[in-house]
């Protein structure tokens, strides 16, 4: 735990001192009770309970715990400490408005439309880096970014109109959009394989392009609110096995596509109730079929089953959860350093987690599994 | 433009003006005001069709992002910024809300250029730039007021006449590090005051929010209430205010666009600032024609010579009104000169100007009115042009003004001897006169005329109050020598009630006062005050040594009161160790009484 | 010829006073109206409005088997609405995706063609929303004179896009404002300047 191991540090050397030189508290009390106050405040400071909230609410067993809400990476990693820190200009990590998010060995990446610019934080470090341009392309409105297997960015750039490639240090770029000129708004991207989903809110489709030549594959869709047909599809996963699923923003519902992209079903439909969709923007899909879907009109994160069916509705009692807001963009992590997973209670077995952004200006960080 | 149905026309029309009306009196907003450039705006600089306001500098959406929404660009000239020697701040290229303003102002970018509008759609006005006159800074910001610099403690412990900024009206903000900005004195949007100003410059009460001048709240300058009618130098310029104290810094100085850069003052010829009303017409006295006289202080011989930081030592020979008179503290001399019981005291004319003090060390400011002189003429920057050759040459008056010298007027230091019987009353042993009572302007009215006081100008060279004639050979009369006269009395001299042989000598010889006495002072050199008491020291073009056994010698000797001896040759006529003595004054009788302690000097 | 003589006569002015160039009823034809879109189907108040559903469903959710059947999500859009829902139906929409962004990084060609260095970040930035309406501040006027104006509202206490814009664009204005912006009279209703 870097922020108590921290405290250990400067407690002990705290400790330290305060036997060489005459104290009167010192010398009335034993210094290891000193010493042990000092790190029991410390460790009861660095995690505050109160941001926790369980769904579904107790006492029913706990399926997903909000952990936290963040503006800074600072106040989700602290980081190390620098000694070299003093000299070299702090450059904040605070975001402006966040959109999309992607998560991979241990970086997340953040969109920032407020800012032009994505985030790389790196958890494990606690270091935070703002990617402005891609050799040079910048970043205009940079609205979603997707992490393929070989650790390469897809940032897509709606008023540019591309989707920008690059790897994780900005080199060996290269812009995919459809030929021929057409108008094009990337949305929201995804990977699988080699395979690169791109939502377009030109035309309201889904265009795949190949990782590797850039070329369109196939389209998917088009206008329409029949089956297969979307309006304003804002959002794209795709599962492990290569199935796509699709936010279907104005028509309120979730779509699913096999890998060769047939159409395979829809679930959600406008109406104020569970089950019902608000506009369903960004959206995230476990290991095990488990859809997690930003929803900015209902302000709440649905959990379906990629079979349709409602598993939980993550919102307050008041319809305002705190760091939800204006939802928007969501990453499943799995594997994350220890700096996220120490932030789960000891009674509650995390098998992955969620970041969720707020188009208001925070994030925040879900832990889902069993527990209690 | 939509076509309006007329109901929502008129009722439109009602609500904009009802806004209006409502909004502010049209003096503190910015509606109505010069920097209304909509069309309907009171200024000849406005859009020719865009309706709205604010929209020239700010818009609500898409601004840059700079704090007040800002709608324009920053202009990214590189500014020519204000230099002087007498700055004590660092200034630096204008950044922030001065940048803001030059956008417009610095004549470089498109009045209609604004970042809500395309850039091939600017808004059309009525002028493209901003027309060159007064409102165009251009780039060249060495003649404006400076901007972009810290206006912080240390600023004002190092420069004594700027108040510290704890103490600036809040009125006038300062950046986020103190920083003086444009909007320090401006605000954009409210124009109550003029020129958008934040507080008035009626009297200069912006300009000493911040500049703290010595002797200025009771000077003349900020306290006349001459009208500035009758000008010599600009007579047409118009003026804000009608009287010179309203007026204030605004007379000499010229904050934007100042024709003279370093100081900003709003004549190219520094003492084109003075002679423009002290020509007779706005100010009581008429100095333009003074130095327009045969011996003057004439300012207007050089240009850009002067400079407030010259050390009296390595200064370039120059004269300037500024060299002996501090305008910012200048009061009137109501008393006038009297010789002999104020002179050497500094008054009103030369306050807090600086100086030089008889030790030689310039001082910031004078406390007597000789230190004003010896900043010049104490170290042999000029000399005077009818040098006379003499026993012992003084370099510069400083030397023959010292207390130790064996004789001098006592400028610096009254005199001990007691043997001075010739003095006018009020005058007496023991009194300290001043430069002026011998150097002034002949029409002065301390002397009885009708002019300023003060050595600007004089008929009698050089820069005399009284005719002095110094060449051998002069009959005697009353105007021979009037300056001597003016203390020592005419009937003293001739009567020969001291040197018993004046009448023979200065009416019997027509030798002039100049032959024997040295008018200064004479400076410690061969014999001291044996030789050199009473101003002794021969001008050796009228008196040549003597041949005597021992060799050529030129030699006087001081032997006791009212006695001595000379060793000269003059007029054709040899004197070897001549002796003489006043039969009258031996004896203990004195005509001062109060002298101190006896003893020679 | 007849035919064609009612048809300029009548049809073509017909088409020009349906054509949606009536500034005065400000809704239809105006961006908001997605009764034209293509894509908003059979309920085009359903893009800003959360339709209600009379039926409580079924089933509850699976994880979450004692969740009140009878919740309702989404909220009631109505202009005196409480904090914050003057502003997020708004952004749901207006942040570059749907339609024109409104926070943040801009039109690129504005930036490329006026280039003068911003001081700060590379962002643009936006009337501030979201946040308290200042409450005594001689910069701005006092809050009640602001709503007493009629057209001008703060949600909540707030300013919202909803103080300044309205979103079905009943005054007919550009920009779909609530009042004109003639002489700024909008700018100056909330600032003293």
């Amino acid at each position: 735990m870097d922020a108590a191991g921290k405290t250990h540090a400067t407690s002990f050397s705290w400790v330290s001192a305060s036997i060489r030189f005459a104290h009167p508290i010192r010398d009335a009390v034993p210094s290891w009770v000193i010493g042990f106050g000092v790190l029991l405040g410390s460790c009861t400071a660095t995690r505050p309970a109160a941001e926790l909230a369980y769904f579904p609410a107790p006492p029913s067993p706990a399926r997903v715990v909000q952990l936290r809400t963040f503006r800074r990476l600072e106040e989700l990693v602290p980081p190390k400490p620098d000694p070299l820190s003093l000299f070299r200009q702090a450059r904040g990590s605070a975001i402006g408005r966040p959109a999309g998010l992607a998560y991979a060995a241990g970086h997340l990446l953040i969109c920032d439309l407020e800012l032009a610019c994505v985030h790389d934080w790196d958890l494990e470090t606690g270091t935070a880096r703002r990617v402005h341009d891609a050799e040079g392309v910048e970043f205009l409105h940079p609205v979603a970014v997707a992490v393929d297997d070989d650790g390469r960015w897809y940032v897509a750039d709606t008023d540019r109109g591309e989707v920008i490639r690059s790897t994780a240090s900005g080199s060996d770029v290269r812009r995919i959009k459809p030929a021929g000129g057409a108008r094009f708004r990337p949305v929201s991207v995804a990977v699988h394989m080699d395979n690169l989903f791109v939502a377009d809110i030109a035309a309201h489709e889904i265009q795949v392009y190949s990782t590797a030549t850039g070329d369109l594959v196939r389209h998917i869709g088009g206008v329409g609110d029949e089956p297969g047909k979307f309006y304003f599809p804002l959002g794209v996963a795709s599962t492990r096995d290569g199935r796509l699923l699709v936010s279907d923003t104005m028509n309120s519902r979730v779509q699913v596509f096999d890998p060769q992209s047939h159409f395979l079903r829809a679930f959600g439909q406008p109406g104020n109730r569970f089950g019902d969709m608000g506009k369903p923007k960004h959206l995230g899909v476990s290991h095990d079929g488990v859809v997690f879907v930003a929803d900015a009109e209902f302000e709440c994160v649905h959990v379906f089953s990629d079979e349709g069916q409602l598993l939980l509705v993550l919102v307050g009692d008041d319809g305002r959860r705190k760091g939800t807001g204006v939802p928007f963009g969501i990453a499943l992590a799995y594997d994350v350093p220890a700096a996220v997973s120490s932030l789960v209670p000891a009674d509650f077995n995390a098998e992955y987690f969620v970041f969720l952004s707020n188009g208001a200006g925070s994030l925040g960080v879900y832990a889902v599994g069993v527990g209690r | 433009m939509r076509r309006e149905g007329k109901f929502w026309g008129v009722a439109q029309a009602l609500g904009a003006g009802l806004c209006v009306v409502v909004a502010a009196r049209a003096d503190e907003s910015v509606v109505n005001s010069k920097h209304d450039l909509s069309a309907q705006g009171p200024g000849p600089i406005r859009a020719v069709q865009e309706n709205e306001i604010c929209v020239f500098c700010h818009t609500p959406h898409n601004a840059a992002p700079q704090t007040p929404l800002w709608n324009r660009a920053n202009p990214r000239t590189h500014y020519r910024i204000y230099e002087s020697s007498t700055t004590e701040a660092r200034i630096d290229q204008p950044s922030g809300p001065s940048k803001m303003c030059l956008s417009c102002h610095d004549g470089s970018m498109a009045l209609g250029n604004v970042l809500s509008r395309p850039v091939t759609h600017p808004i059309v006005m009525t002028a493209r730039t901003i027309p060159p006159g007064t409102k165009d800074l251009t780039n060249d910001l060495s003649d404006d007021h400076p901007i972009g610099f810290r206006y912080d403690r240390a600023l004002s412990n190092q420069d004594r006449q700027l108040k510290a900024p704890e103490i600036v009206s809040p009125d006038l903000p300062l950046g986020a590090h103190g920083e003086m900005h444009c909007t320090t004195c401006h605000d954009p949007h409210n124009n109550e005051l003029g020129d958008f100003l934040r507080e008035s410059d009626q009297m200069s009460l912006i300009c000493i929010s911040c500049h703290d001048l010595k002797g200025w709240p009771a000077s003349s300058h900020a306290l006349s209430n001459k009208t500035t009618v009758g000008r010599v130098v600009d007579a047409t310029e118009r003026l804000k205010y009608a009287t010179v104290g309203d007026n204030g810094c605004m007379n000499c100085h010229k904050v934007h666009s100042a024709p003279h850069r370093e100081r900003l003052l709003r004549f190219q010829r520094e003492e084109d600032g003075c002679l423009n009303c002290h020509s007779g017409a706005v100010a009581s006295f008429n100095i333009a024609a003074d130095i327009g006289k045969r011996s003057n202080h004439d300012g207007r011989r050089r240009t850009d010579v002067h400079d407030p930081t010259e050390r009296s030592l390595t200064m370039r020979r120059h004269v300037e009104c500024v060299d002996c008179h501090n305008p910012h503290a200048v009061e009137h001399n109501s008393i006038g000169q009297v010789a002999g019981t104020f002179g050497q005291v500094l008054k009103g004319p030369n306050f807090f100007a600086s100086g030089t003090t008889i030790s030689g060390r310039d001082v910031q400011q004078a406390s007597f009115l000789y230190e004003v002189c010896l900043k010049c003429h104490g170290d042999g920057v000029r000399q005077g042009p009818s040098e006379i050759t003499r026993q012992v040459t003084a370099y510069g008056v400083r030397a023959a003004f010292q207390p130790s010298n064996p004789s001098f007027h006592p400028v610096a230091a009254p005199r001990r001897n007691q043997d001075v019987i010739s003095l006018i009353p009020p005058l007496r042993v023991g009194s300290m006169i001043t430069c002026t009572d011998c150097h002034n302007s002949d029409s002065a009215r301390a002397l009885g005329g009708t002019g300023a006081n003060g050595p600007h100008g004089s008929i009698n060279e050089p820069l005399l109050a009284r005719n002095y004639d110094t060449t051998d050979s002069t009959t005697e009369s009353g105007h021979a020598y009037a300056l001597c006269y003016a203390c020592h009395a005419r009937e003293s001299i001739l009567n020969d009630e001291s040197f018993p042989l004046h009448r023979r000598h200065v009416v019997g010889q027509r030798t002039p006062c100049s032959a024997c006495h040295d008018p200064h002072g004479v400076p410690r050199g061969s014999g001291g005050s044996v030789n050199h008491a009473s101003l002794i020291n021969f001008d050796l073009s009228i008196v040549t040594a003597a041949k005597t056994p021992g060799g050529s010698k030129i030699e006087y000797l001081d032997t006791g009161s009212f006695s001595g001896s000379c060793t000269l040759a003059c007029h054709g006529v040899t004197h070897v160790n001549f002796p003489y003595s006043n039969p009258r004054q031996s004896g203990s009788r004195r005509i001062s009484s109060r002298a101190t302690a006896g003893g020679r000097p | 010829m007849m035919l064609r003589m009612a048809f300029r006569i009548v049809v073509i002015p017909l088409f020009i006073m349906m054509s949606g160039e009536t500034p005065k009823s400000g809704f239809e034809g105006s961006k908001h109206d997605f009764r034209k879109a293509e894509w908003a189907k059979s309920d085009p108040c359903a893009v800003c409005h959360t339709p209600v559903n009379e039926k409580p469903p079924a089933m509850p959710p699976l994880w979450d088997p004692k969740a009140d059947l009878n919740r309702t999500f989404g909220t009631p859009l109505a202009r005196s609405a409480g904090a914050g829902s003057g502003t997020a139906v708004c952004i749901r929409c207006h942040d570059g995706t749907v339609a024109r962004n409104m926070i943040g990084r801009k039109d690129p060609f504005i930036s490329r063609e006026h280039p003068g260095r911003f001081e700060a970040g590379h962002g643009r930035k936006d009337h501030p929303v979201g946040v308290d309406y200042p409450p005594i501040d001689r910069r701005y006027r006092p809050a009640n004179a602001v709503t007493a104006s009629g057209s001008v509202t703060l949600p909540g206490g707030k300013v919202e896009c909803t103080s300044c814009h309205d979103p079905h664009n009943f005054s007919g204005e550009k920009h779909m404002l609530v009042m004109s912006n003639a002489r700024s009279a909008l700018c100056l209703t909330c600032h003293k300047k």
